[in-house]
Parts: C-alpha cells; sequence; structure tokens
C-alpha cells in the first residue's frame, strides 16, 4: 500500500514542481539560518578558547585581575603556595606603528628560562644577539619574523610606537618565529622583558597575569582553592579554560538574538509548509476521497502527506545546511566585527567550523518543523469523508474559520498575555515571563482569519475605487480563501512583528540613551581612547589630563576610568568618577538620592551608586551596605544613589576616582570630561584640546553633539542585525506570497476565464493577482504592526527587564514601518510576478469547464 | 429580419491535439444576420461549444474563417479579440458562471467596470437590464442567495449589459427545471425581437430550439439538417 501510496505522491510534485520547489526553499531558508547562527556562534566561541588556549601556552592556572592589573607583591605570594611548581609574570600592551598597525606587546620575565612560554616563543626559534644587552637596555623588543619583514625591520633598527604614555622608541633586538599566540594576531606579536616594560609603560610593581604549573604534590582544583585564600578576592585564580567561556559569554546577548533569528526562520519555514500541505489537500481532495473509497485507510492517508513533509524536511534541510554553511562565513564576520567592536575580543576566526553534530541536529530540526507544519493538514485529510470530497472545500472551511471558540480563544491568550506583561511585577532574570509574548503571538495566530475578513471589508471599498473592479475582486479572492490566505499572512506577521518589536527596542534604547547622555554625560567635551564601547587595551595617563585641564576655556576637566569588577558571580561595570565635579555638572544625575545632597560624601568615597539595573539584578536598595572586591582588598560603603545607566546589560557601580586609585592601583583613565567656560570659543576650545593630546597612540576629542551621534551610530551598527532579519523576513514572506498565489491562480482558473470571456484583458486579470498579492501583503502588514506593537510593549516591559535589568521609555519604530511597508507591497508584487503570468496566459475555453 | 451578416463561418474546422487529433468542427459554414436567431442542436460531443467558443474568439479555428460583422477574427491578436467579446459579443453558460463573491447588480455591471466605464455608470445601465430581466428587487443578493432560473437571467443581463451585438447561449437551460427555463427562454427572445441582438443558442432541447428562427443541427462536428423552427412557421 506505501508503494503505492508513494507513486501518488510522486506524480503529486511532478505535477507541482513549483511549490514543490518553494516548500523545500522555505525550509532551507529556515534550516540554512538556524544551521548558520549555531555554526557560527560555535565557531566563535570555539575561536575564543583557543585564541585563551593560546595565550596561556602551557599554564595549568591564570591568575588576573581585570585590565588595570595587580601588584607584583603577589607574585611571591604566588611562588611560595604549595603546590605550585612554576609561576611567570606576564604583561600586555598594545601599541601602534606609524602606519596604524596594531602590535601586541608582551612582557615576560626574560630571565627566567621561559618553561611557561615555550608556546609563544619556542627556545630553538629566538634568536637574540646578546642575551645580556636585551635585558639590560629597557628599549630592547623582540619581535616576530613575518613583523620584521613586513616592517623591514634589522637587527638595531629602531620601531617607533604610540603607546598610551606617548610615542616611544624601541630597539629591535631580536626575532623570533611565533607559534602560539602569534599565530592569532597574524603576527603582530612582540615580546619585551616585564621590567623594562614597566618602566616603559609607567606600569612599575604592576603584572597583568601570573602564569603557573603545579606540581605532583597537589591537583589543580586545591591548588586554586588554596592560591584564592591567599589572594584578596579582587584577583581572579582559574583554569585558563574558563577565561576562554567567558570571553565568550560576553556575546551572549547577541546570540540570544541570533537565536531568536533562528526561531524566526524556523517558524516561517512552518507557516510555508502548512500552507503548502494546506493547497495539496484541497488540490487532491478528490484523490484523498478516491484513496479512501479504495480501502486506504485514515492513517494511511495521513502518513502518506507526513511521510511527504518528511521528506521534502529531509532534502530542505541538506539545501538548508549547505546554505547554511555560506550564511555563517557572513555571520561569523559579523559576530567577530561586534565582538571585537563592543567587547575588544579579537579572535581570527574565519571559516566555520563544520560540526556533524550541529548538522545532523539542523536536519533533524528541519524535518521536524516540516513534519509539524504539515500536521493540521495531513489531520484535515485523515478525517475527510470520501463522500464530501466533490464539495467546494473553500465555502466549507469558512465557517469553522470564524469559529467562536477560536476567536474566543485568540482573545484570552492575547489579554492574557498582556494582563500579565502589565501586571505581574518583573524581575531580573526570569525568562519565564518571555512566555507572555508567547501567549500574544498565539493568540494573534488564532485570530488571523478575523484580521483577513475585518481587513478586507475595510480594503474592498477602497480597492475598489482605487483600482476598479479588478481591486474589488482581488479582495474578494482574498478573503474568501481564509487558510490559504492566512498562512501567509501568518508568515508576514510573525517576520515583521520581530521585526517591528526589535525596532521599538532600537528607538527606546537609543531615546534611553539620550536622556541618560543629557542627564547625566552631559559634559560639554569628552576625550577618549576607544571608538569601541567596551575595548580599552590603552588607556589616558594623569599627565595628559592635567594638560587638557588647562586648555584656555576649559572651566573644569573630570577624568573617568571605565572599567568592570566581578559582582555576585557577574561581571558588572565599575565607573570611577570624578564624584565632586560629575554631581555638580549634573545635579539631577540621580532617579533615587539627591545629588546635592550626596556630593560631598560621595567625593569623600562615603559611598557608592548602582544603576538601576544593578539594583534590580542584586536586590540592592537605596541605604545598603555593599562590598566590591578589589585588589587591594573588600571595599564596603552604603549605597547613596541610584540611577538609570545603560553601560552594562548586568549592572554598574559608581564611585569616586580617588577611592579607586586607593584600591585598585591604578590611576590611568579613559575619559575627560570637559566643561567649557562660560563664553569660551567653542571652535579655539577644541583646537586647543586636540593640540594637546596630539601624538597620543589613540584619542577621540567629541563635541556632546558628535558624542550623542557616535554612540547612536554604535547602537546602529550593534542592530545591523535587525536589518538582517527583516531582510529574511520579507524574503521568506515572498516565497510564501509566490506559493499562495500560484495556488490561487491554480484554484481560480474557472473565474479567471469567466473574466476574460467577458472582455477582460490579459493585464487585467494578471493585475488582479497582484493586487490580490498586495491586499494579502497589506494583511500582514497590518497583522505584524499589531503583534508588533503588543510584542514591543511585551519585550521593554519584561524581557528587557529580565534581560538587562533597564526600563526603557516606549518608542514605536515608525521610520522602520514606514520602510518595511513599501518594500513589503514591492516583494509582493514581484513574488505574483509569475502568478499572474500564469493567470494571464489560462486557456479560457478550458477555463470555463474546469470544476 | 435585417440583411447586414453579424456573425458568418466560412468552412471553419478546428481540430483538437494536432494532426492525428479530434476534428470537432468539420467544415461548418453558416452566417446569421442582424436580429436573427439560430439554434445549434446536436448530441453531446458533437462540437456545439467548440463553434461557440469559436465565434467568441476564445479559440482559433484550425482552417476556414470566422467573420463578426463582416470582420474577419482569425487572425486577430488577443487583445483584439478580447476586445471584440467587450463590445460586439455576450456570452452565457450552463453553469451560470457568475461570481460568488459579487452581487447580481455588481455581476452585472462587471463586463463594464473591466472597460473602464466608472461604477456608478456602470450600475445606473446594469439596473436598467436586471429590471428588462425582471430581477430589480434582487440587485444586492449574492449567486448563492438566488434560484437557477434567476441567476441565469442575470448571466443574460451581464452578457448584454455591453450593448452586443451577439449573444451566445450555451445550453443556458441546461441545469434548469422547465417553468425557470421557460422564463430564460423568454428573456432571451424578448432581447432577440425588442433590441435585435442576434442569438445564438446552442441546446439539446427542442423546445427551446423552438425560441429561435432556424435550427442547425451538428453532428460529429459536421453540419447536419437544418430546419426552420415553429416560430418561422408562424
Ligand atoms: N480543449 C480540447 N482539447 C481536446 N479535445 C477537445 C477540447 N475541447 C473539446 N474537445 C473535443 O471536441 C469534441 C467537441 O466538444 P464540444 O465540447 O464542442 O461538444 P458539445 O457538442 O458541446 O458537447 P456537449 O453537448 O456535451 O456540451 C469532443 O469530442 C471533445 O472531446
Ligand atoms: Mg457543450
Amino acid at each position: 500500500m506505501l508503494g503505492g501510496l508513494a507513486l501518488v505522491t510522486r506524480r503529486q510534485w511532478k505535477g507541482h514542481r513549483l511549490r514543490t520547489v518553494l516548500t523545500v526553499f522555505g525550509i532551507a531558508i529556515g534550516v540554512a539560518t538556524y544551521f548558520a547562527v549555531q555554526a557560527s556562534t560555535f565557531t566563535i566561541a570555539r575561536a575564543f578558547e583557543k585564541t585563551t588556549e593560546k595565550i596561556a601556552g602551557k599554564a595549568e592556572i591564570q591568575i588576573f585581575a581585570g585590565e588595570s592589573g595587580f601588584d607584583e607583591k603577589y607574585l611571591d605570594t604566588v611562588r611560595d603556595t604549595p603546590g605550585v611548581a612554576i609561576a611567570e609574570p606576564a604583561l600586555e600592551m598594545v601599541g601602534k606603528t606609524e602606519s596604524g598597525e596594531s602590535l601586541l606587546i608582551i612582557g615576560l620575565d626574560t630571565t627566567s628560562d621561559l618553561e611557561l612560554h615555550s608556546e609563544i616563543v619556542p627556545e630553538q626559534l629566538v634568536s637574540i644577539d646578546d642575551p645580556l644587552k636585551f635585558i639590560n637596555e629597557s628599549d630592547s623588543i623582540a619581535v616576530s619574523r613575518e613583523f620584521a619583514d613586513r616592517n623591514r625591520l634589522a637587527e638595531n633598527s629602531v620601531l617607533r610606537l604610540r603607546t598610551q604614555s606617548g610615542t616611544k622608541e624601541f630597539t629591535v633586538r631580536g626575532f623570533f618565529k611565533p607559534v602560539g599566540v602569534g599565530e592569532l594576531f597574524g603576527g603582530n606579536v612582540a615580546v619585551m622583558d616585564i621590567y623594562s616594560m614597566q618602566d616603559v609603560f609607567g606600569r612599575e610593581g604592576l603584572i597583568d597575569r601570573i602564569d603557573l604549573k603545579t606540581d605532583d604534590s597537589a591537583s589543580v582544583e586545591e591548588t586554586i582553592g588554596l592560591l584564592r585564600q591567599k589572594l584578596p578576592a579582587g584577583i581572579e585564580t582559574s583554569r585558563p579554560e574558563q577565561r576562554g567561556k567567558a570571553m565568550a559569554t560576553a556575546l551572549a546577548g547577541v546570540e540570544t538574538g541570533l537565536g531568536l533569528m533562528s526561531f524566526l526562520a524556523l517558524a516561517i519555514s512552518l507557516f510555508i509548509v502548512f500552507n503548502s500541505f494546506y493547497v495539496s489537500v484541497s488540490q487532491r481532495w478528490k484523490e484523498i476521497g478516491v484513496l479512501r473509497a479504495l480501502g486506504v485507510p485514515r492513517f494511511g492517508v495521513q502518513a502518506m502527506f507526513l511521510g511527504e513533509a518528511a521528506l521534502l524536511g529531509l532534502f530542505g534541510s541538506v539545501i538548508g545546511v549547505i546554505l547554511g554553511y555560506f550564511l555563517a562565513i557572513g555571520a561569523i564576520r559579523v559576530l567577530s566585527t561586534v565582538s571585537a567592536a563592543s567587547y575588544g575580543l579579537v579572535t581570527t576566526a574565519d571559516l566555520p567550523s563544520l560540526d556533524p553534530q550541529n548538522a545532523v541536529m539542523a536536519i533533524l530540526i528541519g524535518i521536524a518543523a516540516s513534519v509539524f507544519g504539515a500536521l493540521l493538514p495531513a489531520r484535515r485529510a485523515a478525517l475527510a469523508d470520501p463522500a464530501a470530497a466533490l464539495r467546494n472545500i473553500e465555502t466549507r472551511d469558512r465557517g469553522k474559520e470564524l469559529n467562536p471558540l477560536r476567536i474566543a480563544a485568540g482573545v484570552l491568550s492575547v489579554s492574557g498575555g498582556l494582563a500579565f506583561t502589565l501586571f505581574a511585577t518583573p524581575a531580573v532574570g526570569t525568562f519565564v515571563q518571555v512566555g507572555y509574548w508567547m501567549a500574544i503571538l498565539l493568540g494573534m495566530v488564532l485570530l488571523l482569519p478575523v484580521f483577513v475578513y475585518a481587513s478586507a471589508k475595510m480594503l474592498r471599498p477602497l480597492m475598489n475605487r482605487v483600482f476598479g473592479a479588478e481591486g474589488m475582486l482581488a479582495v474578494d479572492a482574498m478573503a474568501r480563501a481564509p487558510k490559504r490566505t492566512t498562512a501567509t499572512v501568518g508568515a508576514l506577521m510573525i517576520g515583521l512583528s520581530f521585526v517591528i518589536s526589535n525596532g521599538a527596542l532600537i528607538d527606546s534604547q537609543k531615546a534611553a540613551l539620550s536622556r541618560s547622555l543629557d542627564r547625566s554625560v552631559n559634559a560639554d567635551y569628552f576625550v577618549t581612547n576607544s571608538d569601541q564601547i567596551r575595548s580599552r587595551t590603552y588607556h589616558f595617563s594623569e599627565d595628559l589630563a592635567d594638560r587638557v585641564a588647562s586648555v584656555e576655556g576649559v572651566a573644569r576637566a573630570e577624568n573617568l576610568r571605565v572599567t568592570s569588577l566581578k559582582y555576585g558571580g557577574r561581571e558588572v561595570a565599575l565607573l570611577a568618577h570624578d564624584m565632586d565635579g560629575w554631581l555638580t555638572r549634573s545635579p539631577d544625575a540621580l532617579d533615587r538620592g539627591d545629588a546635592r545632597a550626596v556630593r560631598e560624601r560621595m567625593s569623600a568615597g562615603e559611598g557608592f551608586l548602582v544603576s538601576e539595573n544593578f539594583a534590580l539584578r542584586f536586590g540592592v536598595d537605596l541605604g545598603d551596605r555593599i562590598t566590591l572586591e578589589s585588589p587591594g582588598g573588600n571595599i564596603t560603603r552604603e549605597v547613596l544613589g541610584v540611577l538609570e545607566y545603560y553601560q552594562s546589560e548586568v549592572g554598574t557601580v559608581f564611585l569616586d576616582r580617588k577611592l579607586y586609585k586607593q584600591y585598585w592601583g591604578d590611576d590611568t583613565l579613559d575619559y575627560i570630561l570637559i566643561t567649557a567656560a562660560d563664553g569660551a570659543d567653542r571652535r579655539a576650545l577644541k583646537a586647543g584640546i586636540e593640540k594637546a593630546v596630539a601624538g597620543e597612540q589613540q584619542v577621540f576629542v567629541y563635541s556632546h553633539e558628535e558624542y550623542r551621534n557616535w554612540v547612536m551610530g554604535l547602537i546602529d551598527q550593534f542592530f545591523g542585525l535587525n536589518y538582517v532579519q527583516m531582510v529574511i523576513a520579507i524574503m521568506i514572506g515572498g516565497l510564501s506570497l509566490i506559493n499562495t498565489m500560484v495556488i490561487s491562480v491554480s484554484e481560480r482558473k474557472r473565474e479567471l476565464s469567466i473574466l476574460r470571456a467577458l472582455g477582460g484583458f490579459r493585464s487585467q486579470v494578471g493585475k488582479m493577482i497582484v493586487l490580490e498579492s498586495i491586499a494579502i501583503s497589506f494583511v500582514g502588514i497590518l497583522t505584524g504592526f499589531v503583534a508588533g506593537l503588543l510584542n514591543a510593549y511585551c519585550t521593554l516591559n519584561i524581557s528587557v527587564v529580565a534581560v538587562a535589568g533597564f526600563r526603557l521609555p516606549f518608542r514605536f519604530p515608525f521610520a522602520l514601518l514606514l520602510a518595511a511597508i513599501p518594500l513589503v507591497v514591492a516583494v509582493a508584487a514581484i513574488s505574483a510576478w509569475y502568478p499572474a503570468r500564469k493567470a494571464a496566459a489560462l486557456n479560457v475555453a478550458e477555463g470555463l469547464v474546469h470544476e | 429580419m435585417g440583411s447586414e451578416s453579424i456573425l458568418e463561418f466560412r468552412s471553419v474546422s478546428k481540430v483538437f491535439g494536432g494532426g492525428g487529433g479530434v476534428k470537432a468542427v468539420n467544415d461548418i459554414t453558416f452566417s446569421i444576420g442582424k436580429g436573427e436567431s439560430l439554434a445549434i442542436m446536436g448530441p453531446s460531443g458533437s462540437g456545439k461549444s467548440t463553434i461557440l467558443n469559436l465565434a467568441a474568439g476564445l479559440d482559433t479555428p484550425t482552417s476556414g474563417s470566422i467573420l463578426v460583422r463582416g470582420k474577419d477574427i482569425s487572425n486577430l491578436s488577443d487583445r483584439e479579440l478580447t476586445g471584440l467579446r467587450r463590445t460586439e459579443i455576450g456570452m452565457v453558460f450552463q453553469t451560470f458562471n457568475l461570481l460568488p463573491t459579487l452581487t447580481a447588480l455588481e455581476n452585472v455591471s462587471l463586463p463594464l467596470r473591466l472597460q473602464g466605464i466608472s461604477q456608478k455608470e456602470s450600475e445606473r445601465r446594469s439596473d436598467e437590464l436586471l429590471g428588462i430581466v425582471g430581477l430589480s428587487e434582487r440587485r444586492s443578493h449574492l449567486p448563492d442567495e438566488m434560484s437557477g432560473g434567476e441567476r441565469q437571467r442575470v448571466a443574460i443581463a451581464r452578457a448584454i449589459v455591453a450593448n452586443p451585438a451577439l449573444l451566445l447561449a450555451d445550453e443556458p437551460t441546461g441545469n434548469l427545471d422547465t417553468a425557470s427555463g421557460i422564463k430564460v427562454l423568454e428573456t432571451i427572445s424578448h432581447l432577440n425581437e425588442e433590441y435585435g441582438t442576434s442569438v445564438v443558442l446552442v441546446t439539446h432541447d427542442r423546445g427551446a430550439a423552438s425560441y429561435c428562427g432556424s435550427v442547425m443541427t451538428i453532428v460529429d462536428g459536421r453540419l447536419g439538417a437544418s430546419a426552420e423552427t415553429a416560430r418561422e412557421r408562424q
């Protein structure tokens, strides 16, 4: 029996090649997106692990303290710890050559035998002519062969580098062929003696890292435990792999976005399969009747459709994995850019790693989505009354679609989701709340037929007036086949709702940031050391700050250090502000607490300020005392103020710079915030600042407006993915439309022929098909708009709070919607092109007798 | 009546499916003048519908020529043929072929609207025609809400709303009971007599044929006996 059914199925595929191809392609796009996301995040994570592995070399344990480094005295503490066999210090800095190339300089104790770092500079590959001179002269540097060749550096060549302590000259006194970490940075690696390096870079007594190996007397875990006891809490001890993992989790936000995107693509694939199979069942109604009459049992019919779906799913998924591989190449590029721009994590991953497990998983998911999409249509086919096969399905189904039960369920689901959003108190980190918008979306899907009818009612007179009888008939055709229409409308709705809610999120974040910039980051000029949000490989010195402060027209210059620390197991942002200056300049900076009242206590180092999301996440209230761990020991202070601040999704703590310097032993800074004197000539002021900072390795001077634009630009860049998502959503919507319109034409051959017999031109029939497609896309936009609005409301009130603890003002992305409308309509018109041609070319005489 | 020829077939043949295919119409010659009416009779599959499709320009003859108002249509483009259907030819079918989502009034005005005539003007004229076929009070009803006879009369109104010279009706009473059928035939002959619309009526039914001025019988695509009808004899 199955063989017979398979034959029937094969005939169907041949007879409806386009539909089959579209279905396969629909699955392929979903699977491709899913696979690309999986493969790229997997590849990036692996690249991070590899990077840290190579940097770690042979070290079993690494000790570090954020980017400010820590006192080298702890090296002795470590070496004295039982179980530690070798412990070697390291410093890392980045310099820039005159041609703008970045060079990673690693400071090592060159007097030791470098056993742990033989990965970086393998002994046999190092050539240093005069080791003694190398150590004694503090300007000695050894560079990789590649770097030397590229920059034409020979023994004793002078290498000029711009560093955070100004431009420095080094003398090349050695070369090495890098194996480990050097490979990662394209060979842009140099090695210096660590003590010379402290000297040159003004980091006396500081080290960034201790790499160590244990002896046989204790396990690695035991040694870690022991070290943690002996070292202050602000200094971290862990295995190198864990650092790689920590780097990778920094990308979690972007990955969540990508994950949502693949979910979206799969959901739309599901709609396409549903659409195709619904149509297939409708077209094969008679065949089903005949099969049933011939004694094929219900489950046989169902199995035939589901088997067909599984097979199409398999084809589509395999194609999807192949497409996905290429998509992953692009995704990796985006991910690396985002990770470099926003987090300063550099990787050199270029090609996606093809993990067979990922591929198999993607294929299984594709098949499952396909079978799931075909489930309802297959059930409908199985339940068909063989005798009813001759009746018209469209009119018969209509009642069911507007079933009051379904409408009630839809209304309930939407209002339930909204009620929860409104009345449940959001808490940080509870992802259950994301279920609210799922409920809303589900409700919207249930209500789709209502939307289709309502829109048809509204559109009919309009289209009649604008496009004549063809417009009216197009709307009628759309409303008459609710299933055919709703499947496509659903695909468009889901896609657009994501795009619109993401757009709302972006606009709201911008609005929030803009408010924050005006209220608490309201300096006239900003001098900063990075064109990236979180990457700060290079910091300013106080000297520079003093130079800037003395520029004519500067009323006040505040120094700000932006760094991070571990709090409650999470990485929170730490802002060391010149509190007196800041709170004077921004008297309204605080949402809770009075800036004027706490200014003196804050600048005396008697308290902390925290961001609202920090307060929410860690359950901290105004007046509570919290403890921060620093390399100089624990600091406990009262929380004197709370403010909305968007530096970190985890939370931000503010303290006075003096307190920071005392506990972190770090007097570098990242921002100089300048208040202009009254009546100062702005142009002269900026020129003066630029002159004062000239010669710095990396420096950016922005006016308030420029700074705002720069921050907004970064957000746009970060959310560039939203446009990719929009393109995918609209593309899949287009596929679904082609499918639907081909069906519409084949189901309405008779009607189209009548039109031709009554004197309708081919072009008029074609126009009608295009108009139907546009009408459907219009309903898709409308429902996508409504669902997007609800989704955005939910996202802002629940998800953003749940993930980041931010409370953002609601902004609707009208610009995005306005951009989406012509785009969707254009895609709808293009999608209808082939079906319209088909309709125009119909044989009228045959069509008139078509059933 | 008038001597002007409205439709003329000159040795028309139509073969389906290439060389050795079915010869659905085989060397047919006839003509009808203005205001005349012709019934075509014949067994199933004899080629009656094919003749109507050829006359309406929905199909092209394999050989011979077809003249509408003296103009040869065998070599016209699709667009010109469509234009011909707009102005010269109205069609009525056995299965009514009304558009199910349109009201009676909208159905009748559809051909005018496709010609770009304003909705207001189209509907004014359609109202008039619904009056002529006796269905004024049904103007806002959907096809589903009307009887078969009423639907066919709406279809007739639609066929002649653009004032064509020729009405082609393919078994318009085939799906109707006798009483409704008679009403439909009376409507058609009323139009024929009152407005001088030439009529070609395909039917199986002798009674129906008797409403026409002459009868032509087709057997296997060939012309059979042609006879005068009761009406002629009167
Ligand atoms: N498109 C076509 N392709 C092939 N053969 C066709 C086509 N249309 C009609 N025929 C054949 O041409 C012959 C005449 O068909 P036609 O429909 O004109 O007959 P008819 O007289 O109208 O019959 P009925 O009374 O059943 O309506 C038949 O043998 C039919 O099978
Ligand atoms: Mg026929």
